[in-house]
């Protein structure tokens, strides 16, 4: 062969090796990998499908827009009647003009006419959307107007993704690191993921479950209720997008077409259609795909945000203010969802109970989105991730620094905006149901639902009761804890070993005790002196040497970040909760908490074996498995404040668990309060005072500013004119 | 001693019922018509508690604009008012808390105190004089009574040249009260009422190293009129605003009159440098030069053309001679 | 019978030249900016001030281009002595201009291809060149980006002490120029070192031998 045709038999050699290299790689993306996730994970992915899908005809179409547009009609003609005054001219008039062409025609929802003139008869799922949505346009931070894909954009969102490896937590580990921060290698933390005092903590364990439960008025019969992470997913798949959380890979195309467009911009989302389903692949939440809600199609309103963010706002038990189609008060046609007892934040964001909402404004006038990304401001103390990171969500974005406009006192009022933030006294207090303290390891029977619930030993929504004040710089934990100093401070204030770690409110502690001695009842061999003493004094869970590298971390680690920005006074709902934790993978701030499987524990109450079966879901083993510990779960762990992640899988060979124990948190969780703002803030003598709600002590003042700040001149001399 | 009639003890309490009296009974008979007040105004640190908060202030109700009422303490201490009490100047209704209506009327200006020429302290600052001077600026002109004194000065915070050793800080400190108008879109605005404030890049493009000497020179070195002191209040028209540069960068500079003046007196010819003591400051084209080096250059150019001059002068002469 | 060498190439006259002609402008503009008055009749100051800017800059390029063909022509031996014999003949080459020349004497060291320099000038133009230009030029160009100056030079404020050196050595290059123009006179007639930078070339003219009888026959 000659020189020139070895070179171009090699050159060719090489062409054709790097085009098969590459073909291989596609086809194991497509059909390869799918089967690899599935054999690795556990988890599934099917084709969805969903019944309220129904192709209509003309005349249930017609009819359709006549119900959907009934209630803006009627309003309108109302109005125009207004002046009859006979009842019955009156309504056969009213009747007379809605049915006329022109109100007919007058469409308070666009997508009506849309829909009618494309001659769309189903609302298939994202395709329908995407037909003409396929594109749209955003302007970004600088103002910039840029083109993007819908389906893109609502899939890297956190509202579908539940996590993100990105920088833009406002979360240090307590290894002194920022999460994800600038250099450092990201790991996908979310939701989805979350290490916390709840059972959802890792998101597949109880993803989408049917609880056999017996509630007592249906006398021995088994009814069926839905439960788990998935009801609030905007996607509708059998797990939470894990792919997107894996180094290669993402959710397949069959998944894409899961997500419900509607719960976020349909008026007429018909909670009811948000049940769990079986199918011959598993189990998942159904979704409401009706062409007539379809029709409703609109931006966001404040009722779209809360079918999901009243759970975490004011609480599923919220019915007094919450409207007609609220999610609490539609629970299914069928499997109808569990409700939640004691309430996540307890701040309520209704008309009636928040200054905002009264006002008419919708979520999104503060939480600005850019295309679907919505901001949730650049403070933070959990780890829920951010699709915006430095887009500010404060009140002086509207309220500048000098709010107050009326009050004589308003001067001084404003000159409190530096020291103290607007929730400190304008979110008085929460909801009665606020859950502080929830003991999961020894559920009670309830009647009523006929479930086993874990056992609230506190609730109150009252001032240094349910939440507590504390230093913040916008910054927390990794398990939820404000940061901040006081910045004439003496260097005294140290939350982690006091405040948060100690239960001393007499109101407080008197509920506990009353609870404790309640819970005995269904728990004879309880100990209630230790078990007191354990939540009232979280550091008494530690071993001494734990303590003492509790204090070097704090000091090492963490003054600096406390020290850090600008921090002010804020008022953070408390919480912790007494579950299992894996005590091989432990350190001075907590151990790796475990989650339970819902149908055990609400069927049997048996919290062990349901902590097992959750943790046997194939994800939790992989996740005691080397390629995970070195994919995310050491750097998970120093976050943790623990040094490296054990594989030692808490159930032994014979199915006995392992190095497991029962706690609580080893210091409080702190979660910010910031719906539920009333027009009237707080008085000066609730502070300004010896006996008041901030306890100037444990925030770090020196003793003399201490006795200037509870002896204002001003507050004595009222005191004596009276 | 002779024991006086009234004792000591007495006397003090005596002193202290009638004081007691004098302030809590106007307020108790009054206590449902008026909030009650209590004294403050003794001491700086008593009017600070509220007034070092850094976002006390409020929205104007008639203007919208924003209020501060914060008094850095820092900036005060050293300032030159920083030995007098908040209540020396803000007498009228500022001296209980919360303060009366009076207090909102109050109007101050810097001559119901500076006005008199004669005290020994204000000598030195010639009040009237610069009153008179600031009528002929063009701030006045334009805008009469609207602009005042602390429309530049900000009282709490103000320290006269004379008190700072570093030249870069009379620099920052002057040259802020003219940026603090003219290079804020609002406050210009704000004045102006008509006119957007104008690019001071592009207005001083004719003026090479505009930013070099932004940041060694005062804005009222080149726009006040020479001839009249050390710190004259006329501001000129931008017109009439000083465009020589000869008149900075000579032997007999005029920022040896204004902005060097207080180190004219320092040793000058000590190291044969005119101008030395500018010299720890800036180095100023044709202002900062040595006598030394300067007789020096004349000395070697002479000699350099002295000796051409000899050597051409002989080879002129000799020229028969060589050609042979 | 003539002697012509090609000594001076294209690129080194136009380097000469422009050099020339911005050292003019930056000696001239140097000293209407350094004795600025109101009083005395120089260059005004911005004008003084933009021409010595643009001209400062001209002269630096000029320098880096000398110095790099400099190197790539192999020009840049001439400019070095060659130390062993290098004192007899500098004092060799001092005596004549000192006074031989007055006598009449020939250069003792005239031009060839290898050697266009004779020791007086090797050491000067060695000096000028790679010596007090770069000094001149780098400071005037710290007086261009004064961020770039150092704070403080033994002390004291970094600015000055290089305004004292561009200064000086301003004026001994200005000194240079001085003797440097006279020198051109001495050359085989008073222009031929002139014709040689514009021409390039350099020509030398052996006295005709005295016609004798005994040729003539």
């Amino acid at each position: 062969m000659s020189e020139q045709t070895k070179k171009s038999s090699w050159t060719r050699n090489i062409v054709v090796g790097v085009l098969g290299l590459a073909f291989l790689g596609w086809a194991f993306m497509k059909w390869g990998y799918p089967v690899a996730f599935e054999a690795y994970t556990g988890l599934t992915n099917a084709p969805l499908t969903y019944q309220s899908s129904k192709v209509v005809n003309e005349r249930e179409f017609t009819a359709m827009v006549k119900e959907v547009t009934h209630e803006a009609r009627l309003k309108k003609a109302l109005a125009v009647t207004v002046g009859e005054k006979d009842d019955f001219a009156r309504r056969v008039k009213t009747d007379m003009l809605m049915n006329t062409r022109s109100f007919m025609n007058d469409n308070v929802f666009p997508h009506i006419d849309i829909f009618d003139k494309a001659g769309i008869r189903q609302y298939v799922g994202p395709s329908t959307c995407l037909e003409c949505h396929e594109k749209m346009h955003v302007v970004d931070e600088s103002g910039a107007r840029k083109e993007i894909d819908t389906m893109e954009d609502v899939l890297g969102t956190v509202h579908f993704q539940f996590q993100s490896s990105k920088q833009g937590f406002t979360t240090y580990g307590y290894d002194g690191r920022e999460v994800n921060g600038e250099g450092i290698r990201g790991i996908p933390v979310g939701k989805i993921d979350r290490a916390c005092g709840i059972p959802g903590s890792f998101s597949w364990t109880g993803w989408a479950k049917l609880v056999e439960t017996k509630p007592a008025a249906k006398n021995g019969e088994v009814e069926i209720r839905s439960e788990g992470c998935g009801q609030c997913h905007i996607g509708g798949g059998y797990h939470p997008a894990t792919e997107r959380m894996l180094p290669i890979g993402d959710v397949p195309e069959e998944i894409k077409q899961g997500v419900d467009c509607l719960i976020c911009h349909a008026q007429n989302y018909d909670m009811n259609e948000r049940h769990v389903i079986k199918d011959e692949f598993g189990l998942r939440w159904n979704q409401d795909r009706k062409l007539k809600t379809a029709l409703t199609v609109t931006k966001p309103t404040r009722e779209n945000c809360l079918f999901c963010h009243q759970h975490n706002l004011g609480g599923d038990l919220e019915f007094d203010t919450t409207p007609l189609n609220s999610s609490n008060k539609n629970l299914g046609y069928k499997n109808r969802r569990l409700l939640h007892a004691g309430a996540k934040r307890a701040s309520s964001f209704t008309p009636t109970t928040d200054v905002h909402a009264k006002a008419g404004l919708s979520c999104t006038d503060c939480h600005v989105p850019e295309g679907h990304k919505v901001p949730r401001g650049v403070k933070g103390v959990d780890l829920v991730a951010n699709d915006l990171p430095g887009k500010p969500v404060e009140c002086t974005t509207c309220h500048t620094a000098a709010p107050h406009l009326k009050a004589k006192d308003r001067a001084i009022l404003n000159g409190h905006v530096d020291r103290l933030a607007c929730e400190t006294c304008h979110i008085t207090h929460l909801r009665p149901d606020n859950v502080v303290l929830r003991d999961w390891a020894h559920p009670v029977w309830n009647e009523e639902e006929g479930v086993f619930l874990p056992y609230d030993l506190l609730l109150s929504g009252k001032a240094n009761e349910g939440f507590d004040f504390l230093w913040f710089n916008g910054n927390g934990t990794f398990l939820a804890n404000a940061l901040g100093d006081n910045p004439l401070g003496n260097g005294t204030y140290n939350p982690l070993m006091n405040q948060l770690t100690r239960i001393t409110n007499p109101a407080a502690l008197a509920t506990i005790g009353k609870n404790a001695e309640k819970l005995k009842e269904f728990y004879p061999d309880l100990d209630i002196k230790t078990y007191i003493s354990e939540v009232t004094d979280t550091l008494s869970q530690l071993p001494p040497e734990m303590k003492t590298k509790r204090v070097e971390m704090i000091n090492n680690n963490l003054r600096t970040i406390m020290k850090d920005g600008k921090s002010k006074i804020y008022p953070f709902k408390l919480f912790n909760a007494f579950m299992w934790e894996d005590m091989s993978n432990q350190g001075p701030f907590g151990a790796m908490i475990l989650p339970f499987d819902y149908p055990i524990y609400y069927e049997t109450g048996k919290t062990l074996e349901s902590m097992k079966k959750a943790i046997s879901t194939p994800i939790v083993k992989r996740m005691y498995e080397r390629p995970f510990k070195e994919y995310m779960m050491d750097d998970f762990m120093s976050y943790f404040g623990v040094d490296g992640w054990k594989m030692i899988y808490p159930i032994d060979d014979n199915g006995n668990a392992r190095n497991v124990e029962k706690h609580w948190m080893r210091q409080m969780g702190t979660l910010m309060i910031n719906h539920g703002v009333a027009k009237e803030g707080r008085k000066c003598e609730e502070c300004h005072d010896k006996n008041g709600i901030l306890n100037f002590e444990a925030l770090g003042y020196p003793p003399e500013r201490i006795k200037d700040l509870t002896h204002l001149p001003e507050m004595e001399a009222r005191k004596a004119s009276k | 001693m002779k024991k006086h009639p009234i004792s000591m003890t007495t006397l003090v309490l005596g002193i202290m019922t009638l004081t007691g009296t004098v302030i809590l009974s106007p307020h108790q008979s009054a206590a449902q018509a008026n909030p009650v007040r209590v004294e403050v105004g003794k001491e700086v640190k008593e009017c600070l508690r509220c007034h070092s908060m850094e976002t006390l202030g409020y929205q104007d109700k008639d203007t919208g604009k924003l209020v501060n009422l914060h008094v850095p303490l820092a900036r005060f201490s050293t300032s030159n008012h920083g030995e007098l009490i908040c209540t020396n100047c803000h007498q009228k209704g500022y001296d209980v808390h919360p303060h009366t209506k009076k207090a909102k009327a109050e109007t101050l200006y810097c001559l119901d105190c500076h006005d008199d020429p004669k005290n020994p302290k204000f000598k030195d600052y010639r009040f009237k004089e610069v009153e008179a001077e600031f009528k002929k600026s063009v701030h006045y002109e334009r805008h009469g009574d609207k602009f005042t004194c602390f429309s530049c000065h900000d009282p709490h915070s103000f320290e006269v040249a004379k008190k700072k050793v570093e030249t870069a800080a009379i620099i920052e400190q002057d040259n802020a009260m003219c940026a603090n108008c003219h290079r804020s879109p609002v406050r210009f605005a704000d004045i102006t009422t008509k006119r957007t404030v104008p690019d001071l890049e592009a207005t001083h493009e004719w003026l090479p190293n505009a930013q070099l000497h932004w940041s060694k020179v005062r804005c009222v070195e080149c726009h006040t009129p020479h001839d009249q002191g050390n710190f004259s209040h006329v501001i000129l028209k931008k017109e009439q605003a000083e465009r020589n540069c000869v008149v900075c960068h000579n032997k007999d500079s005029i920022l040896l009159t204004t902005l060097y003046r207080h180190r004219v007196t320092t040793s000058r010819e000590k190291t044969g440098f005119i101008n030395a003591a500018i010299l720890n400051d800036a180095y100023i084209i044709g202002a900062t030069r040595n006598q030394f080096l300067d007789w020096l250059s004349f000395g070697i150019m002479g000699a350099a053309g002295g000796v051409v001059f000899a050597h051409a002068l002989g080879r002129w002469i000799t020229r028969k001679r060589r050609q042979k | 019978m003539t002697i012509r060498i090609y000594l001076v190439p294209l690129w080194l006259r136009f380097w000469h030249w422009a050099n020339a002609a911005c050292f003019l402008a930056l000696l001239l503009t140097g000293i209407s900016l350094h004795f600025a008055s109101i009083k005395t009749p120089l260059i005004p100051f911005e004008l003084a001030q933009t021409v010595h800017n643009v001209a400062g800059i001209s002269m630096a390029v000029l320098w880096v281009l000398l110095v790099l063909f400099n190197a790539l022509t192999g020009n840049w031996r001439q400019f070095m002595p060659k130390f062993k014999t290098f004192l007899p003949r500098l004092l060799k080459q001092q005596m004549f201009y000192g006074v031989e020349i007055f006598k009449g004497a020939d250069h003792p060291f005239p031009k060839t291809k290898e050697e266009k320099f004779n020791p007086l000038q090797q050491v000067t133009y060695l000096g000028v060149v790679y010596g007090l230009l770069p000094i001149l030029i780098v400071t005037g160009l710290l007086f261009l980006f004064p961020e770039y100056a150092p704070d403080k030079i033994f002390g004291m404020g970094g600015i000055w002490p290089i305004a004292v050196t561009h200064y000086l050595i301003g004026l001994f290059l200005s000194a240079f120029l001085v003797v440097h123009v006279y020198m051109i006179t001495i050359g085989e007639t008073l222009l031929s070192e002139l014709k040689m930078m514009i021409t390039g070339w350099h020509e030398e003219h052996e006295a005709k031998p005295k016609q004798t009888e005994k040729d003539h026959v």
